[in-house]
């Protein structure tokens, strides 16, 4: 078994991006993975597109739309997906959506598929902490794929340390109470909130997301925590771009002016 | 059969309570508490006051004689569109209220599809004096401007929703999502039974006053109880209501009158048993109707109420137990529906309830039966779509 790639991360302002899988262009799935890893992210969420995220914000709303109007479907992702390891992508990547278009594929096939093309773990923000326990724990360790759980400011105590028994690939910790695309919380309140979270001692990481947009709220975020995700405006960003060239260069420049 | 959730909020493989955890602390609390809450006598007593004097309960049940006549069996009219704001949403609206308060809420969300639900919670919230944001579709705001008009004089915020379909569904998306942003002070009361854990359970114990009433009215009236209950069903709450006391009574068959659309083969149709698959949509495991690929499809139906591609999780579990007969009529059916009730017992209902009315015309009576139908509100909101479609025909 090879060792897990989430070791790599590095111990403190790791930078992970998430783009929505067939936007803009259908087929820009691995070019946006392989600019990412050439700009030096250090992990990847890769989005399945569903036609109700209600956990989403406008930007990330709309680029599902976009992305299941150019025919993106979960069979599609994973035939894209097919050579991702063969592509000098070495980084972590990680399958992010909601359960039904999961579900519909068949659960079983979609994690064995996703370990197939070599992906790490998922995030599935609607399964239920007891459906994972009941269910989906079994499918996480026959395939060997790292679930992600989310954390929020009132997450109790007892919940948090019970996600982080389960050994997941990072605690997703939100910066704010909204969906995303959204602003980070005045600071102080959220500042407190992550010292709590680093006063634990918890043994999974804490990657931050939700309202991280740029270098100031990535330097920001990272003061107390590992790491944290960028989305909804990297999805503004590759909006722009007209081809792979331009995909590869939108992705460098966005990430030279957070890091 | 029984219709309980279990400790999980299931009904059979259906229900749940499948959030994100930025909801999870509110889904819990309203678990934990809701049972208790709503049991007390304080609680009860104010809920069968303001039932009573506020919205006008109880309803009669009406004896549509020259409708029995025509059907050749007796057909009572559960008279739901005789409550205040003009429908049975606000069974609901007052208890959630009731509920909100008692949890220390101070701010209520709501999603509407026809308006019904939207201009009950706004009403409740003027009586409360509590602030009130209600999300629709901009394709409902246009077809039920009516009802926009009204949550606005209630001094509700109507907030138009622009993503996908623009109906029913985008707006309890919109809805969920604002109570993500905002839940300290917020309380979402969605109006049917719908949703995550324990909201199909809460809106069927706020909506059984409807059977309940049945039950005590069909025993004045002669003592034997309906052999038939029908109801429209969009994500089903009226239809939960007058099911609620007869599920475990195998005599009553029990109906559920869905929205064809244009037809169920046609593309446009909202007749979820028909065309749905078991999936996760809006918080539980429930039927719908989806792509082979898991997306969610869009509903069709001339009424904005049964405008919804799902039902509700105690629905999806009556269906596939057989314990309900789900069936649909169409847009144009529909509209004969709301013709026929007008004509012969002088009640001009809305389209949702007229697709109830138009299922009678497709049954066949030996004469012994009592028929209940569940005449979920009135008709003034659709007076614009009735002189639309029918045209010259109203007057015929």
């Amino acid at each position: 078994m090879t060792c897990s790639r989430f070791l790599q991360l590095p111990a403190e302002r790791a930078l992970s991006v998430f783009f929505t899988a067939g936007f803009p262009r259908l087929g820009d799935t691995m070019p946006i993975l392989e600019a990412l890893q050439e700009s030096g992210v250090d992990m990847a969420e890769v989005g399945f597109p569903f036609s109700d995220p209600v956990a989403d914000g406008p930007t990330i709303q709309e680029s599902n739309l976009v992305a299941l109007g150019n025919g993106m479907t979960v069979a599609t992702l994973f035939e894209q997906l097919s050579g991702l390891r063969r592509s000098g992508v070495t980084m972590p990547v990680l399958l992010m959506g909601y359960l039904n278009p999961l579900e519909r594929f068949g659960a079983e096939s979609f994690f064995a598929r996703a370990a197939e093309c070599g992906v790490d773990g998922l995030i599935l923000p609607d399964m239920p902490f007891d459906e994972y326990l009941d269910r989906y724990r079994a499918l996480f360790k026959k395939e060997r794929l790292k679930p992600v759980f989310l954390v929020t400011s009132r997450t109790s105590e007892e919940r948090i340390r019970a996600f982080d028994a389960e050994e997941p690939a990072f605690l997703y910790v939100l910066s704010s109470d909204a969906v995303t695309g959204g602003r980070a919380a005045v600071s102080e309140e959220r500042d407190a909130f992550f010292k709590r979270l680093k006063e634990m001692r918890l043994k999974s990481k804490l990657i931050v997301g939700f309202g991280v947009s740029d270098r100031e709220s990535f330097n920001a975020v990272t003061r107390h925590t590992a790491g944290a995700i960028i989305g909804s405006a990297f999805v503004r960003a590759v909006a722009e771009a007209k081809d792979d060239a331009g995909l590869r260069e939108v992705t460098k420049n966005f990430i030279a002016g957070v890091r | 059969m029984r219709l309980e959730a279990n400790e999980k909020g299931f009904f059979g493989e259906f229900g749940g309570a499948y959030v994100p955890e930025m909801l999870y602390p509110n889904v819990r609390e309203l678990q934990d508490r809701y049972v208790e809450i709503t049991g007390e006598a304080a609680f009860q007593r104010e809920l069968n006051e303001l039932l009573r004097d506020f919205a006008g309960r109880p309803t009669p049940l009406f004896a549509g004689r020259r409708l029995s006549a025509l059907f050749g069996c007796e057909i009572l009219l559960k008279r739901e569109d005789l409550l205040h704001t003009g429908a049975h949403k606000i069974n609901n609206t007052i208890g959630q209220i009731l509920l909100a308060k008692r949890l220390g809420k101070t701010r209520i969300i709501a999603e509407t599809g026809a308006g019904q639900h939207g201009v009950a919670t706004a009403t409740v919230c003027a009586l409360m004096g509590m602030p009130c944001v209600v999300y629709m579709g901009e394709v409902d705001m246009q077809r039920q401007a009516l009802n926009v008009g009204r949550m606005r004089m209630l001094g509700a915020e109507v907030r138009g929703v622009s993503s996908g379909s623009k109906t029913l569904k985008d707006a309890t998306n919109e809805a969920m999502r604002d109570w993500i942003a905002n839940p300290h002070d917020t309380h979402y009361i969605i109006g049917s039974v719908v949703g995550p854990h324990p909201f199909p359970d809460m809106v069927a114990r706020f909506q059984s006053v409807i059977s309940r009433e049945i039950k005590e009215q069909c025993h004045v009236l002669g003592g034997r109880q309906p052999t038939h209950v029908i109801a429209c069903v969009g994500g089903g709450s009226n239809a939960m209501g007058g099911f609620f006391h007869f599920v475990e009574d195998e005599k009553v068959a029990l109906i559920g009158v869905e929205a064809a659309g244009c037809g169920i083969s046609s593309g446009r149709s909202a007749a979820t048993t028909a065309l749905g698959q078991p999936g996760i949509l809006h918080g539980s495991r429930t039927l719908f109707m989806q792509s082979e690929d898991g997306q969610v499809e869009e509903a069709h139906s001339i009424s904005a109420g049964l405008d919804y591609p799902g039902i509700g999780p105690q629905h999806a579990h009556l269906h596939t137990t057989g314990r309900v007969q789900y069936v649909s009529v169409t847009d144009d059916e529909s509209l004969e529906g709301a013709k026929l009730l007008a004509r012969q017992e002088g009640i001009i209902p809305a389209l949702e309830t007229a697709h109830a009315v138009a299922y009678l015309s497709k049954m066949r009576f030996s004469g012994s039966e009592r028929v209940v139908v569940v005449v979920s509100g009135r008709g003034d909101k659709d007076m614009g779509t009735y002189l639309e479609r029918l045209g010259e025909g109203i007057s015929r």
